[in-house]
């Protein structure tokens, strides 16, 4: 039986078929994986937090939003694309110079501070994050995600 | 003809579209079934047992990836572990809990 969290999902889509579509996705040799892995685990364990509870209470909780809080995760935030910044000023990705599963985790969370709340300015205020961003929120793969978002 | 993975979860949730462009980037047949958590679907007796069964978090519902399929739950919905795990990811839909059980 198999359960896991979503990263960890994708991680396992990523290995199972290995040798089908983007193959250098998920790296092609344990090294490569290795440093996709560290930016994976910094997604999950410092961009995903604060970002996830921006996003859930800007957009999605029903309760009043608590400003202290939001600016709590606001400065969190901050702090992690101040780090983004400097290592977007040496590579393309995060990775490196190639797209990966990395990059591809910070969509989802990233995507609804960009468009959805008045939060954007924490990426587009930072040259390298925001041409970072600019590219990998234009893959095809992200586009027809949010076109499945549409018709759903 | 590969069986496509089945994913049952909402796609505006972020679990479901991290894991939705992981399937189109790599090219991988996949079928989604959508599932409304404004109107409660998650809460249906049989997604409640696939939740359980898979427990990846309360947005993303359950995968299913060939050779798994879907079979008899080992915990029942009255069980204290199971009570507890529902709790847990109603409390953090933000947070993607679990393992494996």
């Amino acid at each position: 039986m198999f359960a896991a969290e979503s990263r960890a999902i994708c991680r396992y889509i990523c290995d199972k078929y290995a040798d089908k579509g983007n193959r250098s996705l998920y790296g092609t040799d344990i090294l490569s994986k290795a440093n996709i892995d560290q930016w994976v685990e910094t997604d999950g364990q410092t961009f995903g937090p604060p970002s996830g509870d921006l996003v859930h209470d800007l957009l999605f909780s029903s309760v009043p939003v608590d400003e202290a809080l939001i600016k709590k995760n606001v400065d969190k935030l901050a702090k992690v694309l101040d780090i983004y910044e400097q290592k977007l000023g040496q590579t393309r990705f995060l990775a490196g110079d190639e797209f990966s599963f990395a990059d591809l985790s910070h969509l989802p969370n990233g995507d609804y501070l960009v468009n959805s709340t008045d939060k954007g300015y924490l990426f587009t205020s930072r040259k390298n994050v925001n041409r970072w961003w600019t590219e990998i929120s234009n893959r095809e793969s992200w586009k027809k995600v949010l076109e499945m978002r549409k018709n759903a | 003809m590969a069986t496509p993975v089945t994913i049952y979860g909402p796609p505006l949730s972020t679990a479901v579209s991290r894991v939705l462009a992981t399937l189109i980037e790599k090219d991988v047949p996949f079928h989604l079934v959508p599932i409304d958590l404004s109107k409660g679907e998650q809460k249906k007796p049989e997604y409640l047992k696939i939740q359980v069964l898979i427990s990846i978090s309360v947005l993303v519902i359950a995968i299913f990836i060939p050779p798994f399929t879907y079979s008899p739950p080992p915990l029942t919905l009255n069980s204290p572990l199971a009570k507890y795990q529902l709790l847990k990811t109603r409390a953090s839909p933000s947070l993607v809990n679990y393992t494996k059980f």
